[in-house]
């Protein structure tokens, strides 16, 4: 709605500008131009016309009546075009209007004079030619009779050339026809003074002059009144019309002007109010841009800080696992190393013990001995010894004692094997090992891994072991596979919660690798349970007792490794891991390894 | 030396059995299973005074086993062997097994050789002793008296309201008020305490207590329950229950309820006082417990005699 208004509002805007616009341009700088021109040109063929006409009168050249119907043609043309088509004057303004319809009837005159005095003028012509002709003929004859007089000579000289002067010029002037009016009067008074044919002759003369005046008058007046047509004079008043025309069109125009100047100013002003609103609204806008860019910044350091913060709590879950899983390892091999020793060390104090006895039998059999041998004991001595050292033998039983001793050590001896067992699995499991370069024999670690879960498997479950002989070393970081093993079985351990408990661990070798895959008939999971199983922090067990990470940490150390691992379980009836392993790692990837002090869990936090 | 005695030992470990023997060769009668359901069927077909069972055996804890000894043969004195201790096992050993002594691995040989004895004794004493009928009549007049020993001044009446009106229960927030009022009353019949008062730990309190006064019965109520000080409490304290807080209602009453019937027995058989005779605590008691009141707590045994 709003959209249309404005749309609206800016059409009216650039129409009234078009409006005013095309006032401005009324005035047409060309067409005027053309227009002058045109009345110009009008002007020059009439006074071409008229040139033409005079010139006609003066001779009677070919040349010169060519002249003129060409003139008269371009005239004609010149007319149309006033009249009519684009540059013509006719409908622009009534003062005009009838300024050219004079003008056309004064033009309508003089052509049609101009026809009339062809005519005219043709016989006018030839008369006077003819009369011309006739004066040196006579004044020829005159001077063979006036020969000797020089002055007479001379005036007949004169005479015929004022006369010949006064035909040929195309507007003789009053003072030339006095000159030869007085002439001819000298001329007649000498004659009185001459023969009668010379008196003839000069009356001849006198004739012929008279012709040739009243032709030339005749002509001139002719003439004369051509030339006294006021086309020119009209052809003016059309100009001047047009020019009053031109005039009122162009104060028209410079008042359009004027209102296009008001109107393109208003409409400045209002683009510089728009193009100044536009500013403050690009000022708030950059404002706004930067207190958002300051905003960001802000909000990304938040995030960032939070990020760290959410990597370093990561990291110390991951670690605050690996210490939960070692803490409850070491509870277990402690208690496994608490039974042989306390049994190993409590039958060393009861050999100790028995030694005593065995020692008091020894010293009394010994007394007895000596008894015998001695020269002076007496025989009641004697039996008397013999008699203790029996009493004590029979009391302690040393033979018995010494097998029961013997029972006992090899009790202790299996207990303290069994401890040294013990510590030995805690070295391979916790062997310093960074890199992934070490050789590692899977059913080795499976042992060691074993031996240290078996506190959490003797008592409940049974322990199968399916293990390939002859299985290529794989290369690894040995502990990570070893933590991977024990946090698997474990778990099996803790899926299992019935008397018949059974946990099978098989080993294989496929193709450039190693299988391990560890079954077990505990409680199983759900598709649900198993889909969650690698994520991070998912954990079926209570709150307190289980991280969630344990399976995610394996996921990523086994990743690490190139190598995979994946679940199949159904519902109370176990669940099966395989793990697959590569013989080999790839060469940068071990070196880039061996940075990191402990495998991150693959958490989808970036 | 030799006794007449039977003495029986559940372990799945065959080395700690032939330790058994060897250690107590000659002293008792002996006898050795390898698992609960043999020490079971052991207890069924023949009279046994004293059972030595390790904590984790295959199939069935030792605490399930003492707890079904005792449902079999309540005379019979149970003695737990514990390397790897799990709070849960040991509490509920407490509540459900009433075990004599709590024995950790590794074991000396000569405190073994003493529990084993000290077992051995009561049994012999209490062999004899037929439970008298329990009685209908209402306790003494006012009620029972119950004696909570907790630093929360609240608690008391807290469990008052639980008991109800049929116990008279009297609070007191240190040891030395705990004294003054168990030498003016002499009807308290069940101490409830805390782990510790006023930072003080209560167990040598508790077992002197029960020295003097073995018909005294003690349930401990405590928010700081761990394994080490439960064990201690059972062996130098003789606690009778062991309830964690937050107070569960229907467990409190309960646990009381056992408590006194425990005391009332005591109290018309003094032959059993040597069931639940306290081991002498190795460490010496803790400075904060000074011995005049330790010695105060001795003379009561003296003004009953007088008394009487």
């Amino acid at each position: 709605m709003r959209a249309l208004l404005i749309g609206i509002v800016a059409g009216a805007a650039i129409a009234v500008l078009l409006f005013l616009v095309k006032g401005t341009q009324s005035v047409d700088a060309e067409l005027h131009a053309k227009r002058l021109d045109l009345l110009q040109h009008i002007a020059d063929l009439d006074k071409g016309l008229d040139r033409a006409v005079t010139l006609e009168t003066s001779s009677a050249l070919e040349e010169s009546r060519n002249s003129r119907v060409q003139v008269l043609a371009d005239m004609g043309d010149a007319l149309i075009l006033l009249t009519e088509g684009p540059i013509s004057l006719k409908g622009l303004s009534a003062e005009l209007d009838e300024r050219l319809a004079d003008f056309d009837m004064k033009i309508g005159d003089k052509f049609g004079l101009t026809f009339d005095f062809e005519s005219q003028t043709s016989r006018g012509i030839e008369r006077l030619i003819r009369s011309v002709d006739s004066v040196p003929f006579y004044t020829a004859k005159l001077v063979l009779l006036a020969e000797g007089d020089d002055s007479l000579l001379q005036l007949l000289r004169s005479i015929q050339y004022a006369v010949t002067t006064y035909g040929m010029v195309a507007n003789p002037s009053e003072i030339a026809r006095t000159a030869i009016d007085q002439r001819i009067s000298e001329l007649m008074e000498r004659a009185q003074t001459r023969d009668e044919e010379f008196q003839n002759l000069a009356k001849r003369l006198k004739g012929s002059v008279s012709d040739v005046l009243i032709d030339k008058n005749e002509l001139v007046k002719l003439l004369n009144d051509f030339l006294s047509q006021p086309a020119a004079e009209s052809l003016q008043q059309v100009e001047g019309a047009y020019l009053n025309y031109h005039e009122t069109q162009v104060a028209a125009a410079a008042q359009y002007r004027l209102y296009l100047a008001v109107y393109t100013a208003f409409l400045l002003l209002l683009l510089a109010a728009l193009g100044m609103r536009l500013a403050k609204s690009f000022r708030d806008l950059d404002k706004a841009n930067e207190t958002l860019e300051e905003q960001v910044k802000e909000r990304t350091r938040d995030l960032s800080t939070a990020l760290d913060d959410l990597k370093e709590s990561q990291a110390q879950l991951v670690q605050s696992e690996k210490m939960a899983s070692l803490g409850q390892m070491i509870a277990g091999v402690a208690h496994e190393i608490n039974t042989p020793l306390g049994y190993a060390r409590s039958n060393a104090t009861i050999i100790r013990g028995a030694i005593q006895d065995i020692r008091g039998v020894c010293e009394a059999q010994s007394q007895a001995l000596e008894m015998i041998n001695s020269p002076t004991a007496t025989d009641d001595q004697i039996g008397q010894a013999m008699e203790d050292a029996m009493t004590l033998e029979g009391q302690v039983q040393a033979v018995d004692l010494t097998n029961e001793l013997d029972n006992l050590l090899g009790h202790t001896e299996f207990g303290l094997t069994h401890i040294s067992e013990l510590v030995q699995s805690l070295k391979d499991f916790s062997r310093v090992d960074r890199s992934r370069s070490d050789l590692y024999n899977v059913n080795q670690g499976i042992d060691s891994t074993l031996k240290l879960a078996s506190n959490h498997l003797k008592d409940k479950v049974q322990v199968d072991l399916n293990l390939t002989e002859g299985l290529p070393e794989i290369v690894c970081s040995p502990s990570q596979i070893n933590q991977v093993l024990l946090n698997l079985i474990t778990n099996a351990a803790q899926a299992i919660d019935k008397p018949d408990g059974k946990i099978t661990i098989h080993t294989n070798s496929v193709k450039n690798g190693v299988g391990i895959r560890i079954v077990d008939n505990g409680c199983g999971m759900t598709q649900d349970v198993l889909d969650r199983i690698f994520d991070p922090f998912f954990t079926t067990k209570d709150v307190g007792k289980g991280t969630g990470l344990g399976l995610s940490i394996s996921y990523k150390i086994i990743e690490d490794h190139h190598g995979k691992i994946h679940a199949k379980s159904s519902p109370g009836k176990g669940s099966e891991f395989v793990i697959l392993l590569p013989l080999k790692q790839p060469k940068e990837e071990g070196a880039a390894a061996s940075e990191e002090t402990m495998p991150q869990p693959g958490l989808a936090i970036a | 030396m030799s006794s007449d005695a039977t003495v029986l030992f559940v372990d799945d470990e065959p080395g700690i059995l032939a330790t058994m023997r060897m250690l107590f060769r000659g002293r008792y009668n002996l006898l050795f299973a390898n698992s609960g359901a043999e020490a079971l069927e052991i207890i069924r077909a023949q009279h046994v005074d004293v059972i030595v069972s390790d904590q984790r055996m295959p199939n069935m804890m030792g605490v399930e086993l003492l707890r079904a000894v005792r449902a079999a043969s309540e005379n019979t004195m149970r003695i737990l062997l514990t390397g790897y201790s799990d709070l849960n096992s040991i509490v509920g050993s407490i509540n459900e097994g009433e075990i004599f002594r709590f024995v950790n691995k590794p074991w000396d040989n000569d405190e073994l050789l003493h529990s084993v004895a000290m077992a051995v004794d009561a049994a012999k004493v209490s062999a004899r002793f037929v439970p008298p009928p329990i009685s209908d009549q209402p306790g003494p007049l006012g009620g029972t008296g119950i004696l909570v020993m907790d630093d929360d001044p609240q608690m008391a009446a807290k469990i008052q309201t639980i008991l109800g009106p049929d116990y008279k229960v009297s609070g007191v927030s240190s040891l030395s008020a705990a004294v003054d009022h168990l030498e003016k009353d002499d009807d308290v019949a069940v101490v409830i305490s805390e782990t510790r008062v006023e930072a003080t730990p209560v167990i040598s309190m508790l077992g002197r207590l029960k020295e003097t006064k073995p018909e005294l019965v003690s349930v401990i109520l405590t928010e700081r329950a761990d394994a080490h000080s439960a064990i201690d409490l059972i062996n130098q304290g003789q606690i009778f229950r062991m309830i964690s807080k937050p107070v569960h209602d229907s467990q409190c009453r309960i646990a009381v309820k056992s408590a006194v019937r425990q005391h009332e027995k005591l109290s018309h058989a003094p032959e059993l006082h040597k069931r639940y005779e306290v081991a002498v605590s190795k460490e010496p008691p803790p400075s904060k417990m000074n011995d005049g009141l330790l010695n105060r707590i001795r003379g009561f045994r003296s003004r009953a005699r007088t008394m009487a």
